[in-house]
């Protein structure tokens, strides 16, 4: 039996996973090698040590320090739920506006009058227009999207941003205040 | 733990009185597998803290049919071998260990016995010395009494590799403890001889 083979086998032997003849050959070769005899038994010392020594322990009040890391963290994924439900709901509100704002450019573009008013309502007019194109070009994708007549678009339109503004209100709800306090 | 699965589920909707016994349950385990790991106690405290953070995140995505205590200590061992990776490392050297010294030796005298106790810590001396990957074996070997098979699939290495890792540690340490032997009886030899020769 080679050294260096019982090196291994003495490893698997402090962790009772070598067969009866095999462990008989161990012993036979440490009975006749002074240096893996030294080696086993420096081996068996470390193995005992390992196993008498207790576990390490944290210092007291461990578990409520964690806990206190923890809503730490789940205040700033709040923070950042909340800067996500409010940037959604902006652009909730711009979505059911969109179509108010388009109406209304419609009617103002209408007034022809050269006054200074009007002149400030015609920018206006030119802004809310663009903002027309943008509504028709969003209305076409969709339709060409769906396939669907404009008909069946409007409703369609008015369910998907209530079925939004349910979901967003719901989040809302669901959101819970995390209280945050510094230990002493 | 019978109620464990119970907690655990508590836990994924919200109770935070749950996780914290959670904590209380595991919170010997990890922190004594980051303390034998860093060899820090401060070290030790921020990384066991910073394992339950991760197993709080990562929860939902505990697979029940695995063992709990296992995927734990895999989220810990994982975390601390990266630490350690990341740590700067700096050798020491044999003549700032004394550690072995005190270790029962035929021939080793009476007077070298009495350096036990100015030992902190022989176990952190000698898991120091340890790669990381080794050292974590050997913990969860002696203190979590893992099988191979257990510890192979903690940490995410096959059978063999984990029979290999935990004969090469063990030589290791082995070796390391006959070295310093061999330098404790050569000194007492010389100090003897010097003695002899005075008086």
């Amino acid at each position: 039996m080679q050294c260096s083979k019982v090196s291994e086998l003495m490893s698997l032997r402090l962790d009772g996973l070598l067969d009866s003849v095999t462990q008989e050959r161990l012993d036979e070769h440490l009975a006749s090698c002074q240096p893996c005899e030294e080696e086993w038994r420096v081996l068996c010392e470390l193995s005992e040590l390992f196993q008498s020594t207790p576990l390490s322990v944290p210092a007291p009040g461990f578990a409520a320090r964690v806990t206190q890391r923890v809503a730490e963290v789940r205040a700033k994924q709040e923070l950042r739920r909340g800067a996500f439900l409010l940037s959604g709901g902006l652009l909730l509100l711009l979505l059911l506006t969109l179509p108010s704002l388009v109406g209304m450019g419609m009617l103002i573009g209408d007034l022809s009058s050269p006054t200074l008013i009007n002149t400030g309502i015609s920018a206006l007019t030119a802004l809310l227009s663009a903002l027309r194109s943008v509504g028709d070009a969003v209305a076409l994708l969709l339709s060409a999207s769906l396939s669907t007549p404009a008909a069946v678009l409007a409703p369609a339109y008015i369910a998907i941003a209530l079925v939004t503004m349910f979901v967003w209100v719901h989040l809302m709800l669901r959101a819970r205040p995390v209280s945050v306090t510094r230990p002493a | 733990m019978e109620e464990e699965s119970i907690l655990i589920r508590r836990t994924l909707a919200g109770d935070e009185e749950a996780f914290t016994r959670l904590v209380e349950a595991y919170q010997n385990s990890i922190y004594n597998l980051a303390y034998r790991m860093l060899g820090d106690a401060a070290e030790a405290e921020d990384a066991a803290q910073e394992t339950f953070l991760r197993i709080y995140t990562r929860l939902s995505t505990y697979n029940p049919e695995k063992k709990f205590s296992s995927w734990v200590l895999s989220i810990a061992s994982h975390y601390c071998i990266d630490r350690l990776r990341r740590r700067k490392h700096t050798p020491v050297s044999l003549d700032d260990i004394v550690s072995w010294r005190w270790l029962p030796s035929k021939d080793v005298a009476p007077e070298e016995q009495t350096l036990r106790e100015e030992q902190k810590d022989e176990i952190r001396d000698l898991l120091d010395e340890l790669p990381s990957h080794y050292r974590a074996v050997m913990i969860l070997r002696y203190w979590h009494e893992m099988s191979y098979d257990e510890i192979a699939g903690t940490l995410g290495a096959t059978q063999s590799t984990i029979k290999s890792r935990l004969h090469r540690a063990r030589k290791m340490m082995a070796e390391r403890v006959q070295a310093q032997r061999g330098r404790g009886n050569m000194e007492y030899e010389e100090r003897r001889a010097i003695r002899n020769a005075v008086l």
